[in-house]
Parts: C-alpha cells; structure tokens; sequence
C-alpha cells in the first residue's frame, strides 16, 4: 500500500504546463550532459528565489524525490 | 621528567625567547592552595590570567613550553578582540604592530565576483579587522603579565593528572626538574584543541568533524597588496578548491588552501609539492615574485563544543571548550569573548564575592554562543568546503551564478565573528524596563562604542568592575538618578560610574562625567534624563531602565553577581 502524500497544487494551466514542459525539454537538450547536473542546479536556485517562499521550495524539493525509482 | 624543546623556534621573521623553567616551592615540598590555576599560557589563558588580575585575584599560569606559538596560527583579531583587548589594557601594542582591514574581494574564473565590506561604523574606534601573527599576540599579552604582581607564570610545566573534590581540585604538574602536586580553589583550562584536562576528564565534544584538509603557509615576499583578505574559488590548478590569502605584519603573507579530496597532510607538506603549490598561488594572483617559506601546517574544520563548560570546579575557556571553524575567524575571536565572560565572574567567585553558582551563567551564555557559532560557522563551512557531491553541486550552482547574476553572491560571505547578545541570560534583569527603551542595547548586547571626539572613544573611559552608565539632564540628576549613583557608590561590587550629562555640571559625584552637548550618546542609548543602563564587567548589559531607581540598581547588581 501506497502512503498517503501531501500534493502540492496545481498552479498552471495546462497550457501553460505544456509550454514549460517543451521549454525545460529543449534546454536540458541544448545542455552538454557533462554540465546537466549543475545547469539543474542553477534552475533550482534560480527558481526556487523566484518563487520567493522556501515553505513552497521545500515542498517541491519533497514531491521531487519521490517515485525516482 | 617533561623537557621542552629549549632552542628557540626557527623562523624566517620572528626572534622567539626562551623563557626559562624556574624552580617553584611546590618542588620544595612546599604546599599551599591557589585560588586560581591557569593550564595553557595561549592567548586565551594570557588573556584569563591578565583579567583575573586586573580584578584583583591571583594565579598561576602553567605552560608546557618555553616559548610563544609555533607558527603565526590565529592571524585575525575582530573589532569585538580589540575592544576586550583594550579593557585588559593591552590594546597599544596590537595596533602598533597589527594591520587593519575591513575589504575582502572574492574571485571565480579571473574575475572579481565579490566585494565584502565589513560594517564599520563611524563610532568604532577599531577597524573590523586586524592582522596579526599570534606570537606577537602572545608576546604581547606575556611582556603584560610580567608586569603584573598577580601573576605566578610557570614556563616548562605541563599537567599530567588531575583529580578534583568538592573543595578544589590537586593537578599533578611534570617539571624538566620533576613532578609536584598543585592544589587550587579552581582551574581554569584554556591548553586548547588537544586539551590535556579535557582527556583528563573524560569530556567530549558534541557536534560534527567536516572532511577535507587545508593547508595554510606562511611565505615573505613582496606582494605590494594591500590589506585585505582575498579569496580565488576554483582556481586552475586547484579545481574545485578554494584559496584564502591575508597579509600580515613583517611582511610575511598566509596563504590557505583546501587539498584535494583524500590527499593526507603529510603529503600537503611535502616541500616540492608545497612549493610548486605556492608558485601556482602566486601566478595566479599576477604576482610572480620571489618568496620564503616560514611555516606551513594542515588544519581541518570542526563544529564540536563541549555541553558544559564548567564541569565542578574546572572552567573551561578557548579551543579546549570548543574547536570552530577558521571561517570567519572563529578560534581567538571566540576565546578572547570566554576569558573576558569568564575572568570578572571567577574573580567574583573566588574572592567570595559571589557564589559558585554565578559560573554556571558562564557556561550556559558561552556554551549557547559556541552553539550559534556551529549553527552559522558550520553554514559557511559547508559553502567553502563541500562536504558531499550534492553540497559541492549547490556551491558550483552559486559561484556560476556570480558571474552573471547577483541574487547569491551574499553566500560567498561567511559571517564574521561577533560579540553575542546574551538575550536570555540568568544575569539580565528587569526586563519590562528593558521593552521600554526605543533603540539603544538591549539586555545582555555589548555595550556599543561611542566616538566622543578626536581620538576619544567611549571605551576609553571604562574601568575594571561594573559600571553605571546614568543619563541627567541640564539640571544633573533628579533625586531619583542621585539616589542610584549613591546606591552604586555603595554596592558590595566595585561599580563605577559614568554620568552623561547636556552641558558642564558641578558638584555632581561620579568617576567619570560625559558632557554629551550634541546629545549623540544619549540618542546611541535611547536614553531620556533619568534612564540607567547597568553594565557588566565584560562590557555587556545586564539591566536598563528609563528612569533608575536605587532599589533596582541594588536588585540587578545582585543578580548579575549571581545571588538571585
């Protein structure tokens, strides 16, 4: 049995999910793969001082982790 | 049978002194109780002996060696150091000798991606930084002591056992001329990082040990830079490392490295490749020139503190109680705030001035600044020495950044020693008065320098012992304020008293009178006519209110002695 998660929310519009989603795509593409550890890295610094609440970072930060495998 | 290394240490720039063994009575057979044992004639034991002596309580001053430190180790002071160092009455010889700064500019790839300018305001009397190499440190605090009469300072003597009871505690002391028990009131153990009374009693530090080594290198040479502290992340010949660089006194610069991952120190030391190291520094800070090396060593960074400080009747002080990382000169800095919390209360107590019990607000402010100091050392350390891939990963993120983008280039500055706010101490009192205040310092905060005029700071006018800081106005103080100062006048602990006033009085009592006609310390102080701040020996607030009263005064001198 599965344990119950928190999600966290749905703040996109799909079609707005879409064009992110094409967007992150190309760039972890353009990215040589010898760098695409510490170009996510950056995008999740970049991000989460954006997003301005280190509450919702970690949230993200929690959701990532799971299922990886 | 202890023997020192009797030839003095090699060095390219210091003269050590011998100072040698001298035969005490104990030897004779002679027995008598301290009051106060010293282990450890560092700087922080110096410092502990010099104070307790100001206050007017003997020591014996036990040192294994027979000169001052090996290397130039703790180089930085902080403006908080000079000012303790000021009140011990030492100050002169650092500045004289010493360099002061308050720049430090970070590098990544070539380019400048950092400038951190350290507060300085215009009422401090020392820069934020000082350098200097800690045999003039000790040198100095030693030619202090000396001219001292309640100093016993016993060179070439170092601790082999120690039991203690409730009445004191019997150290057995190993001499080149033998060994003999030494029996005191209380012991104060300031032998640093390797404590010999800290295994003596079984003690052990709570925290973390961070992996990697640095190695840090003394070399003269003719740099022609100015004061300021440099730092080259991941430079080419040491990738993902990082490199520290700080002048100091005689010409001589210290260079500080991290080795790469699982190279061991002996190797780090090795001559050739210590030199070829130095040679790739140089290049890449464009300065090509010839140097010497002095000394070099290999340091590691750890966040341990012991959780008692005052473990029965011994007082720990320094590295012995807690070994921080050098980032953000932690070590001296540190130490030099345990002496100067520990010396007034210690004299107190053993002059049975104040009960026992007054350490224990010893242990618990300085055991919670070491904690701070874990918390915040240990967030720059995990940034300038990566402990894990993913930390490593997260550091590389930020330095790319500085580069193109500002948003956290404030993490490429670790924190800087600081004088703590002891805001929950046992000692404070009345703090409703305290909430009553708009501005000035708070319960248990440092009292603030004061610029006063041309080379006159408020500092300089502070005793030894307590002090009463009391704020009249044109008309000197109302009966109440007059009440206070005679209730200070006539405390059981020395309390002097300084009185700001608007303009020139006279017939009013104080040690000290501060015609304030700009009215700029009563504002630092938010303080009206009638408003006292209460200070304690280690220049810290322990009460304030806006308008003193003499019974208050009596019931926070009495706390802050311990008796409540």
């Amino acid at each position: 049995m599965r344990e119950k998660v928190t999600m966290i929310p749905k703040i996109l519009t799909t079609a707005q999910l879409e064009t992110v989603y094409d967007l992150l795509a190309e760039a972890l593409d353009a990215v040589p793969e010898t760098q695409r550890l510490l170009y996510l890295a950056k995008l999740s610094l970049a991000l989460a001082n954006l997003v301005g609440d280190p509450g919702k970072v970690a949230s993200a930060v929690v959701a990532s982790q799971r299922d990886l495998a | 049978m202890h023997y020192p290394e009797a030839q003095p240490r090699p060095s390219i720039f210091y003269d050590y002194r011998i100072h040698p063994f001298t035969r005490p009575p104990e030897l004779a057979g002679a027995a008598s109780t301290a009051p106060v044992v010293i282990v450890g004639a560092g700087p922080i034991g110096m410092l502990t002996a010099l104070n307790l002596a100001r206050f007017g309580v003997a020591s014996i001053l036990l040192e294994a060696e027979l000169q001052v430190s090996n290397g130039s180790r703790a180089i930085v002071l902080t403006r908080r150091s000079m000012e303790i160092l000021q009140q011990a009455g030492v100050a002169a010889p650092f500045l004289a000798k010493g360099l002061q700064w308050s720049r430090g500019r970070s590098f990544y790839r070539g380019r400048e991606v950092y400038q951190m300018e350290m507060p300085h305001d215009p009422d401090d009397r020392f820069l934020p930084g000082l350098n200097i190499q800690q045999q003039y440190i000790e040198e100095f605090l030693v030619d202090a002591i000396a001219a001292t009469e309640l100093v016993d300072f016993r060179w070439g003597s170092i601790v082999t056992g120690l039991a203690q009871d409730n009445q004191g505690v019997t150290l057995r002391v190993d001499t080149p001329e033998g060994e003999y028990d030494l029996r005191s009131d209380w012991v104060v153990a300031a032998d640093g990082g390797r404590s010999a009374i800290r295994r003596l009693m079984g003690l052990r530090m709570e925290g973390r040990s961070y992996p990697g080594s640095f190695v840090i290198a003394d070399i003269r040479a003719d740099l022609g830079l100015p004061t300021e502290r440099l730092c080259f992340f991941d430079p080419a010949w040491n990738p993902g490392n990082n490199v520290l660089v700080h002048r100091e006194p005689d010409g001589i610069w210290r260079l500080d490295f991290r080795l790469p991952d699982g190279e061991t120190a002996e190797a780090a030391l090795d001559p050739a490749l210590l030199a070829q190291r130095i040679e790739a520094i140089l290049d890449m800070i464009g300065r090509k020139v010839p140097w010497e090396l002095d000394w070099a060593t290999v340091y590691s960074a750890n966040t341990l503190t012991l959780p008692d400080y005052v473990p029965g009747r011994v007082a720990f002080v320094g590295d012995a109680a807690h070994l921080l990382p050098i980032f953000g000169v932690r070590g001296a800095n540190t130490g030099f705030q345990d002496a100067d919390a520990l010396a007034w209360r210690l004299a107190l107590v053993a002059r049975g001035a104040a009960p026992a019990t007054l350490l224990r607000s010893y242990s618990e402010e300085r055991v919670q600044a070491a904690r701070e100091i874990c918390d915040e050392a240990g967030k720059s350390t995990r940034f300038m020495s990566p402990p894990s891939t993913g930390f490593r990963q997260m550091r590389d993120a930020v330095l790319s950044f500085t580069l193109s983008e500002n948003f956290c280039k404030e993490l490429l500055h670790w924190r800087t020693s600081r004088a703590h706010t002891y805001e929950h101490s046992a000692l404070n009192a009345f703090p409703d008065h305290d909430q009553a205040f708009a501005g000035g310092m708070p319960l248990g905060a440092p009292l603030r320098n004061i610029r006063l005029g041309e080379d006159d700071y408020l500092y300089d006018h502070l005793g030894s012992g307590f002090h009463l800081l009391a704020f009249a106005g044109a008309e000197g103080p109302d009966e109440a304020l007059d009440d206070t100062l005679r209730a200070a006048a006539e405390a059981p602990v020395p309390v002097r008293r300084i009185l700001v006033v608007p303009q020139a009085l006279v017939g009013v009592e104080a040690e000290e009178i501060l015609v304030d006609d700009t009215g700029h310390i009563a504002r630092k102080f938010a303080a009206r006519a009638g408003a006292a701040y209460l200070i304690r020996p280690d220049t810290h607030v322990s009460a304030r209110w806006p308008q003193a009263t003499a019974a208050m005064l009596r019931e926070a001198i009495a706390i802050a002695c311990g008796h409540a």
